[in-house]
């Protein structure tokens, strides 16, 4: 399987994903230029990986999960698009019997990203667990 | 209205990919160095991000002439007074197209702070395509979910086939 290992930047989150140690990072600012160009090929590397995963049966009956840890200060409504993207490819292979946990960070006081959080959770039908950075 | 306005940032020109950047690094400098709080600070960001995004992807000024483009630049405005902050952005658009961002408003200033969230869910559970320029038909959406009060805006005609559309924001402190 295929490490992710995108650095965030002023416009672009940072993605990683870590097959070996089953997680799966998304942080920082989003509004990169050409969201297509940057989004699409983290997804279609993402499915490809979350597809051998599930296709390991010791991936989907070990107990350990695959933590996804969001941790967004800001994105964009282009990005917004992407990112439910994202977490509805990992919400369809918690359904199909992947373990998974997963992280919505938000700053003390950042309500909006606190409820997008929520909305997302609520569109993918799968719990998010949610955390506060304390300022 | 609100008395006491001060301008916080304002820009009148060409407003492509290079000058939203600039313009945004300066905004977000000066964000953080006054004194109100991050939730304020960032739908004023947000809001920004948004509007400035829509100018220079949509703007067209590709089509008009140097002078009547003189006349109707692309125009960024945030300023501050005693309620809260407002950002005021105008462009060329195609007329056909703000006819399209008229009915979206109108419909938008419509619905009440839950309307507009489950229209924002809706929205991205039918999957919101992208347009060519990278709008997924999510940013007028996001700009009421931000505010949590009525958008105002007009269109001035300009010819037969544009029209300088001009947007007004408000967000409380």
């Amino acid at each position: 399987m295929e490490k992710i290992r995108l650095e965030a930047t002023d416009k672009s989150p940072g993605i990683f994903f870590d097959p070996q140690n089953k997680t799966f990072e998304m942080e920082g600012v989003s509004r990169p230029e050409n969201v297509r160009d940057f989004f699409i090929p983290v997804m279609e590397k993402l499915r490809k990986n979350l597809e051998e995963f599930l296709g390991q049966k010791e991936s989907v009956t070990d107990e350990k999960p695959l933590k996804c840890t969001f941790k967004l200060e800001y994105f964009n409504s282009s990005s917004a698009k992407f990112i439910s993207d994202i977490l509805v490819m990992i919400g369809n292979y918690h359904k199909k019997g992947m373990p998974v946990k997963l992280y919505w960070y938000f700053k003390e006081g950042d309500e909006d990203i606190l409820e997008v959080g929520e909305d997302f959770s609520e569109m993918i039908d799968m719990p998010f667990q949610m955390v506060m950075i304390e300022r | 209205m609100a008395n006491n306005t001060r301008d916080i940032v304002r820009y009148e020109g060409h407003l492509g990919t290079d000058q939203v950047d600039q313009l945004l690094i300066d905004l977000h400098e000066k964000l953080v160095a006054m004194d109100i709080g991050l939730l304020t600070r960032k739908r004023i960001y947000s809001v920004s991000v948004e509007c400035l995004d829509n100018i220079s992807k949509h703007a067209d000024v590709e089509s008009i002439s140097e002078e009547q483009f003189r006349q109707y630049p692309s125009f960024f405005l945030l300023t501050e007074d005693s309620e809260g902050f407002q950002i005021q952005v105008s462009n060329v658009l195609q007329k056909i197209e703000a006819d399209t961002i008229e009915q979206r408003l109108k419909k938008l200033n419509k619905l009440n702070r839950d309307q507009v969230n489950e229209l924002f869910k809706d929205t991205i559970r039918q999957g919101a395509t992208l347009s060519d320029k990278g709008g997924a038909g999510l940013g007028l959406i996001v700009l009421a979910k931000t505010t949590r009060q009525p958008m105002r805006f007009w269109f001035t005609p300009i010819g037969t086939d544009h029209a300088y559309f001009t947007l007004i924001i408000r967000i409380t402190r």
